[in-house]
C-alpha cells in the first residue's frame, strides 16, 4: 500500500493553490444560490477563469483538449477549491456530463459542446427528476417522439438545478412507451433557448432560487442532439451514475475540514459562562469525532478515486461514501450551531452572526444533501444489495 | 497512492488465514472461557515455527524484520479468527525491547521471543491507571545496587502464560522505569483474573521484589517515554484485530440473513435488516484504510500518533456497533453459549477498553486540535 501522493499530484496541488491565490474566490460575483458548500454554487466569472487555466477539462483525454490527468489528481484539486470555498462544486461535477459526451456523443456534439465546457463558457443543468419520478427515476413520463429530423419533447422536469442560468440541459426522456420501463429511455442535450421550454423557479427553504421546474411543450430537439443511442439511455446513465455520485461528494471531506478548522478557531477565541470553549470536554470530544470522520471519509474517497483510475468496477462504494459524507456534514452543522449557542440562531445580515450566518444557513441547506442525488434510504438499498448480495425478494 | 496489498502481503494474509482456519476453532476458546483447557502448547509451537512472533524483530536478533503493515495483516487475521492468545503481549514486549533495550537485553530476549521459547507480558495497568503517566503507583526503591518493587499491577493481559513481566514502576520524583522481572521471582504473587474475553489476565502483587540493575529495561527514569510509544503501537494492533473481528462478524451475520426465513421470506430481504447491514458495512469498510494508513506511516518512519488515535477510536466504535447489531439480527440463537456471537461481543469490548477507548483517543486528538 502507499498513502502518499506522487510528485506530479503534489505539483498539481501547488498549481491550484497558486491559482486560488491569483484569483481569490471571495472576489468573484456569484450567480447561483448556495446549494453546496462554497461561497456560492456557481459563478460565471470564476468558471471562465477555471476554464482558461485548464481546470475544467483536467481529466479528459488529450485528444479532446484535456490534460489527461487522473481522477485522484482532480480530487486533490477539488479539495483545495472546496477548502477555500470556491464557487466551483458544479464545475467539477461537469466531468460526469463530459464523460457522457466523450463516450456516447456523436462528432457534432463532441466538437460543438466539449470545447465550450472546457472554456467554462456554458452552463449545464441536469433534467432528470420529475414530479412522480424522484428516487424511482424509471417512473419518468417525459416523452420524446421521433419525427423527421427532430425529436418532439413533451413533459415536465423538476429539481432542475441552475436551469435558469444554463445554456444546455442533460435530459432523459421516454422514447418507447411499449417496452419494460428501463428499456425505452433516451438521453439528449437540449438547448435551453428552444421554443416551448418554460422555466419556473422553485424557491428553497432559505428563500433562494437554485432549482427549477422545467416544462417542455412540443419542443423540437434536432436529431444530432440525441446523446448516444436511442432507447439505450438508461444503460448509458447507469454507467455514469457511480461516477456522478463520486463527483457529487468527493469534495465534501475538504469542505467539512474547513468548517471544522473554523469551529476550532471559534472555540479558541470564545467563552461560555466564563470558561473558554476549547476547555469544554463535551465539545472537545465532538470536534475530535468530527476530525476522525473527516479522515475516514477522505480515505474512502481517495480509495474510490484510485479504483476509478485503476478501472476497478465500483459496485456500492460511491453509494456508501455519499451517505456517510452527507450525514457527516449534517452532524457537523448541528455541532456548529451547538457551539455557537444562542448565536447559532443568527442569520446572515444579523449583527454578530458567527461566520456571517454561513453555518446556520448550511444547517438548513444540508438537509437536502441526504435527499438529492439518491436519498440515504435508496443508497442503503444499493449498499445492501450490491455490497452484500442481499436481495429484494427471497 | 495504492490501496492494495503487495503480492507478498496478500500471500502472507492468506497463509495466516489458512493456518488459523485449520488449526484454531472457536470451540477451543469456548473451552478456555469455561476453564476446561489452557491455551494449547502445540498451537503455540506451530505459531512460533511460522515466525509470527518474530515479524517485528530484526533479522539480526532472529526475527524476520518485516514491516508494521505485516503486523497489522497478522492481527487483522487474528481478530477475524477471534484467536485469544499471548501473541499480542509477546509482540509488544519484543517491540519494547527493540525500542528501549540495551544490546545485551536484546541479544538475550529477542531470539527467544522470536522462537516462542519465552513469553513476556507488559505489566502496566494498576488501579487508577489509564494510559497516562500520572497513574503509576507501584514503587521501585533503590536498595544498594538493586531496585525493590512493591505494589499491585492489574489487570495484566497475557500474564497467565508469561515467563517474565516488563513492569512499569515509579522510581520517585515523578520518574518511572521499566523492569524485567521473572514471573516466579521471590515476592511475586499471581492471581488469575476472569475477564470478559478470557485473555489470560492476572493480578500481580509485588512484595519486596529485588531487581538487579541489568534488568532495568533501557535507560532508567525514561520508562514512560519508552512505553508510551509501545502503547500507541498496541492501540494500532488492537485496531487491526477489531478491523478483522468486525469484518468477520458482519460476514457471519449476512450469511445467516440470507438463509434464515421468517414470515415466509429470508431475513435479508427485509429492508429494515438490509439497512442495518449497509450501516455495518460502512463501519467495516471505513475501518480498513484508517488502520492501514498509520501502519504504512510507521514503515515510512513518519510520526503518526494522532493517526493511530483516530484508528483506535474509529475501530472501537465500529466493532462495537457491528457486533451489537449483528447480535440483534441473529436473534435468540446468538444468546446461546454454543454460538460464536458472544465470543466476538466479548472480544469487541475487551479490545475497545484496552490501550485507550474511543473517548480516551478523542481526548488525545482534541489536545492535538487545540495544540
Amino acid at each position: 500500500m502507499d498513502f502518499s501522493f506522487s510528485r506530479e499530484t503534489e505539483d498539481l496541488r501547488q498549481e491550484i493553490r497558486q491559482f486560488i491565490k491569483d484569483y481569490p474566490p471571495e472576489e468573484f460575483p456569484v450567480q447561483a444560490a448556495d446549494d453546496f458548500w462554497g461561497n456560492g454554487a456557481y459563478s460565471y466569472e470564476y468558471t471562465r477563469k477555471m476554464g482558461e487555466a485548464g481546470w475544467l477539462s483536467l481529466t479528459w483525454p488529450k485528444e479532446w483538449g484535456g490534460r489527461g490527468r487522473t481522477i485522484l489528481d482532480k480530487m486533490v484539486v477539488a479539495e483545495e477549491l472546496a477548502y477555500c470555498r470556491a464557487p466551483s462544486a458544479f464545475n467539477l461535477m461537469l466531468d460526469g456530463m463530459s464523460n457522457h459526451i466523450i463516450s456516447h456523443g456523436n462528432d457534432y456534439l463532441r466538437e460543438e459542446i466539449l470545447p465550450k465546457i472546457a472554456k467554462g463558457s456554458i452552463v449545464f443543468w441536469l433534467a432528470l427528476s420529475e414530479p412522480n419520478a424522484g428516487s424511482d427515476l424509471l417512473a419518468l413520463q417525459t416523452k420524446a417522439e421521433e419525427r423527421d429530423d427532430v425529436f418532439i419533447v413533451n413533459g415536465q422536469k423538476i429539481w432542475s438545478a441552475r436551469a435558469h442560468l444554463s445554456d444546455y440541459g442533460y435530459l432523459i426522456t421516454r422514447t418507447d412507451p411499449n417496452v419494460p420501463r428501463h428499456r425505452g429511455l433516451s438521453m439528449f442535450i437540449v438547448d435551453r433557448k428552444l421554443p416551448g421550454i418554460t422555466i419556473e423557479p422553485i424557491i428553497n427553504l432559505v428563500g433562494e432560487n437554485y432549482h427549477n421546474h422545467v416544462y417542455f411543450d412540443n419542443v423540437e430537439i434536432p436529431k444530432e442532439f440525441l446523446l448516444g443511442k436511442k432507447n439505450e439511455g438508461f444503460f448509458q446513465m447507469l454507467k455514469g451514475l457511480e461516477m456522478d455520485r463520486f463527483w457529487a461528494r468527493y469534495q465534501k471531506p475538504a469542505a467539512c475540514k474547513r468548517v471544522l478548522d473554523d469551529l476550532i478557531d471559534y472555540c479558541k477565541n470564545n467563552s461560555r459562562n466564563g470558561r473558554p470553549l476549547y476547555q469544554d470536554t463535551v465539545i472537545r470530544q465532538k470536534l475530535a469525532q468530527t476530525a476522525i470522520e473527516i479522515e475516514t471519509c477522505r480515505l474512502a474517497y481517495y480509495r474510490m478515486a484510485w479504483m476509478l483510475d485503476q478501472k476497478i468496477p465500483i459496485r456500492y462504494e460511491t453509494a456508501l461514501g455519499k451517505t456517510f459524507a452527507d450525514e457527516m456534514g449534517q452532524r457537523l452543522m448541528d455541532l456548529g450551531l451547538e457551539i455557537f449557542g444562542l448565536d447559532g440562531q443568527l442569520e446572515e445580515g444579523s449583527k454578530s452572526a458567527p461566520f456571517k450566518g454561513l453555518i446556520e444557513k448550511w444547517y438548513l441547506v444540508c438537509r437536502g444533501h441526504t435527499i438529492a442525488g439518491g436519498t440515504v434510504e435508496v443508497m442503503k438499498d444499493t449498499v445492501a444489495r450490491m455490497g452484500l448480495g442481499l436481495s429484494k425478494k427471497g | 497512492m495504492d490501496f492494495k496489498l503487495s503480492e507478498e502481503q496478500q500471500l502472507f494474509k492468506e497463509s495466516v488465514n489458512h493456518f488459523l482456519s485449520k488449526n484454531y476453532q472457536t470451540d477451543m476458546l469456548r473451552k478456555m472461557l469455561k476453564g476446561e483447557m489452557e491455551f494449547p502448547s502445540e498451537l503455540w509451537e506451530k505459531i512460533s515455527e511460522l515466525g509470527w512472533l518474530g515479524v517485528a524483530i530484526p533479522e539480526e536478533y532472529g526475527g524476520s524484520g518485516m514491516g508494521f503493515q505485516e503486523l497489522v495483516i497478522l492481527f487483522e487475521e487474528i481478530g477475524s479468527a477471534c484467536l485469544i492468545s499471548p501473541i499480542l503481549s509477546t509482540v509488544l514486549s519484543s517491540l519494547l525491547i527493540v525500542e528501549a533495550g540495551k544490546k545485551k537485553q536484546k541479544e538475550y530476549f529477542l531470539p527467544k521471543l522470536a522462537r516462542g521459547e519465552i513469553i513476556l507480558a507488559l505489566a502496566l495497568h494498576e488501579p487508577g491507571f489509564y494510559y497516562q503517566e500520572g497513574g503509576i503507583q507501584v514503587k521501585a526503591s533503590k536498595v544498594k545496587d538493586d531496585f525493590v518493587l512493591d505494589g499491585l499491577k492489574a489487570p495484566v493481559p497475557g500474564g497467565r502464560m508469561a515467563d517474565y513481566f516488563i513492569c512499569l514502576a515509579n522510581t520517585g520524583k515523578k520518574n518511572t522505569a521499566l523492569f524485567i522481572v521473572k514471573a516466579d521471582a521471590p515476592g511475586i504473587t499471581l492471581s488469575p483474573l476472569k475477564t470478559i474475553a478470557d485473555d489470560g489476565q492476572v493480578e500481580i502483587r509485588f512484595e519486596n521484589v529485588a531487581v538487579s540493575p541489568e534488568n532495568v529495561l533501557g535507560a532508567a527514569n525514561r520508562g514512560w517515554r519508552q512505553v508510551e510509544k509501545i502503547i500507541s503501537r498496541a492501540a494500532l494492533l488492537k485496531s487491526a484485530e477489531m478491523l478483522g473481528g468486525s469484518r468477520k462478524t458482519l460476514d457471519m451475520c449476512v450469511e445467516y440473513m440470507k438463509v434464515r426465513e421468517q414470515f415466509g421470506q429470508t431475513l435479508g430481504s427485509f429492508q429494515a435488516v438490509q439497512h442495518k447491514c449497509a450501516e455495518m458495512l460502512t463501519c467495516v469498510d471505513l475501518s480498513r484504510d484508517i488502520v492501514y494508513k498509520p501502519a504504512w506511516m510507521i514503515d515510512q518512519g513518519m510520526t503518526c500518533d494522532i493517526d493511530i488515535a483516530m484508528a483506535k477510536a474509529w475501530t472501537s466504535d465500529a466493532y462495537r456497533r457491528v457486533v451489537q447489531t449483528s447480535f440483534q439480527l441473529f436473534g435468540a440463537i446468538a444468546y446461546c453459549e454454543e454460538h460464536d456471537m458472544h465470543l466476538y461481543l466479548r472480544h469487541a469490548k475487551s479490545s475497545e477498553l484496552n490501550f485507550g477507548d474511543s473517548t480516551f483517543q478523542r481526548n488525545v486528538i482534541a489536545d492535538h486540535l487545540f495544540a
